[in-house]
Parts: structure tokens; C-alpha cells; sequence
């Protein structure tokens, strides 16, 4: 019984791994198949994949405000020619 | 009880602030490269009067004294009404740097909504990345925000992809966390 609990939990780690993944439209189409059987039994997996969901919206939304790697590294060049 | 002084830490200054402050500036002057521009200039006026600061007030309070005070300057400038009623502080203008700059800063601002909740949004997810694991954080960042391919960050990092997606994972779990207690509520 025990080993089974543990297997589950392992079993929803990858999904929530799985889910992050196709935020980012990555997960394979195996992946994809994968969440989408587990969710249907899994209630905290799906709550899981909602958060997630939302949480990338927010990022979404944020991006806008943030600097990219190439401003901040501009931003550095610039700081650093100043210097001399 | 002695009280801590801060120190500052100029060569990160840029990966640690500069998405704060820039977060702070657009929603005050609407514009990307005046934004990038005003944080140059107080990364630069941080530099000259390093050694005004007291250790009183954290790097970033003190980053953001200064920033503040180039918002005003620029507003001067261009003479706008909108400056004016946006920026609500009145420095006189022989102040020395370093006297004012640990003040510690209030928002003030009249920008719309919109632009003010996803100002304050990227404040509080930068906030939340600094206290992040900083190896899952500098991850997480090159991926998410920089948009890096899994290839690029793997490679730049040592790591496998799917070390990679249980990195991203914490990374998305301690967040939310993080912004559920500090933004969301």
C-alpha cells in the first residue's frame, strides 16, 4: 500500500512537471496525453495545472515591464563605457 | 542593539535591480527607452556617490532614492503638467546626493490602473525571484522572461532537460507561493 502511495506521488510530480512543460508549449504529445488522463482523476493535479496556468498569465502580463537579456546587457555595456 | 548597515554590491546591480527599477519607471514615464535611460543614469549617479552612502537604507531603497529623483529631473525637463501631478516630491534643488537618496521612498503615482497593477505585478515577481532558490531563480529567468531555448539554458547551466523542467518546476511552485502571500492577497 505504501509503495503504491509513493508511486502515486512520484506519478504526480511528472505530471505537474509535465504540466509546467506544456506551459511553455514543449511537452510532447505523450506528455500532453498523460496530464490530460491524470487530471481526470487526480484533483490536486488538476487544481495543480490551473495554478500553473494562472501563474503563466501573470508572467504573461508582467513581461511587458521587464527588461530582455540583451536591454540588460546593453545596460551593463553602457554602465561599463561610462566608466571608461 | 547595533543596527546592521547595508553595503553595496555595484557589479550586480543590474541583473539584481534593473528589472525592479525599470518596473518602477515605465509605469511613471511611458516609455521603454526613457526607462532604460533613467536607470543607466542611476546605476551611473549610484556609482559616483557611492561613497555618500550610510548603509542605512538597502541597496535597493537607496537605488531607488536616486531613480526617483531622475524621474523628477526628467519631468523638469521636458516642463510636463503630467510630471508635475505624477511625481509628488519636492527636493530642493542644491540637495547634495547621498543626503537624500536613503530617504525611504513612497509610491506616488497616477498612472492608470492597468499600467500600475502590472508595474506593481513585476515589482512583486522580482521580489519573489530574490528570494528564490538563486540557481532555480537565474534558471527559471533565462527560460521563462529571457524566452532561451531548453538547449541554450541546459547547456549554459550543465544540466539535463529534465533536470531542467524539475528546476522550472520549484521554480513555478515557490513563486506562486510567493506571490499568493505577498501579491495575490
Amino acid at each position: 500500500m505504501k509503495a503504491d502511495k509513493n508511486k502515486i506521488k512520484i506519478d504526480c510530480f511528472k505530471i505537474n512537471c509535465f504540466c509546467d512543460k506544456a506551459e511553455y508549449g514543449e511537452a510532447s504529445y505523450e506528455e500532453r496525453d498523460a496530464i490530460e488522463r491524470h487530471v481526470l482523476k487526480c484533483p490536486t493535479c488538476r487544481e495543480y495545472n490551473n495554478k500553473t496556468r494562472k501563474l503563466s498569465r501573470l508572467l504573461e502580463r508582467s513581461k511587458r515591464n521587464m527588461l530582455n537579456k540583451d536591454e540588460r546587457s546593453k545596460l551593463k555595456q553602457r554602465i561599463k563605457k561610462a566608466l571608461g | 542593539m547595533a543596527v546592521k548597515k547595508h553595503l553595496l554590491f555595484p557589479d550586480t546591480w543590474v541583473d539584481r535591480y534593473s528589472n525592479y527599477l525599470f518596473n518602477y519607471t515605465i509605469s511613471r514615464v511611458n516609455d521603454r527607452e526613457i526607462a532604460k535611460d533613467l536607470i543607466s543614469e542611476t546605476f551611473l549617479a549610484g556609482l559616483k556617490s557611492k561613497d555618500n552612502f550610510k548603509g542605512e537604507a538597502t541597496e535597493r531603497t537607496w537605488l531607488i532614492s536616486i531613480l526617483k529623483r531622475k524621474i523628477i529631473d526628467y519631468y523638469r525637463k521636458i516642463n510636463s503638467q503630467k510630471g508635475k501631478a505624477e511625481v509628488k516630491m519636492n527636493y530642493v534643488d542644491n540637495e547634495q546626493e547621498g543626503d537624500w537618496m536613503e530617504e525611504r521612498v513612497a509610491d506616488a503615482g497616477e498612472s492608470t490602473v492597468g499600467d500600475l497593477e502590472n508595474s506593481e505585478l513585476g515589482m512583486a515577481i522580482d521580489e519573489c525571484l530574490g528570494q528564490i532558490n538563486p540557481r532555480h531563480a537565474e534558471i527559471f529567468k533565462m527560460k521563462t522572461i529571457d524566452e532561451f531555448d531548453t538547449e541554450v539554458v541546459c547547456k549554459e547551466f550543465d544540466i539535463s532537460p529534465s533536470n531542467l523542467w524539475v528546476i522550472i518546476h520549484r521554480a513555478r511552485v515557490a513563486l506562486s507561493k510567493c506571490l499568493k502571500k505577498n501579491w495575490l492577497n
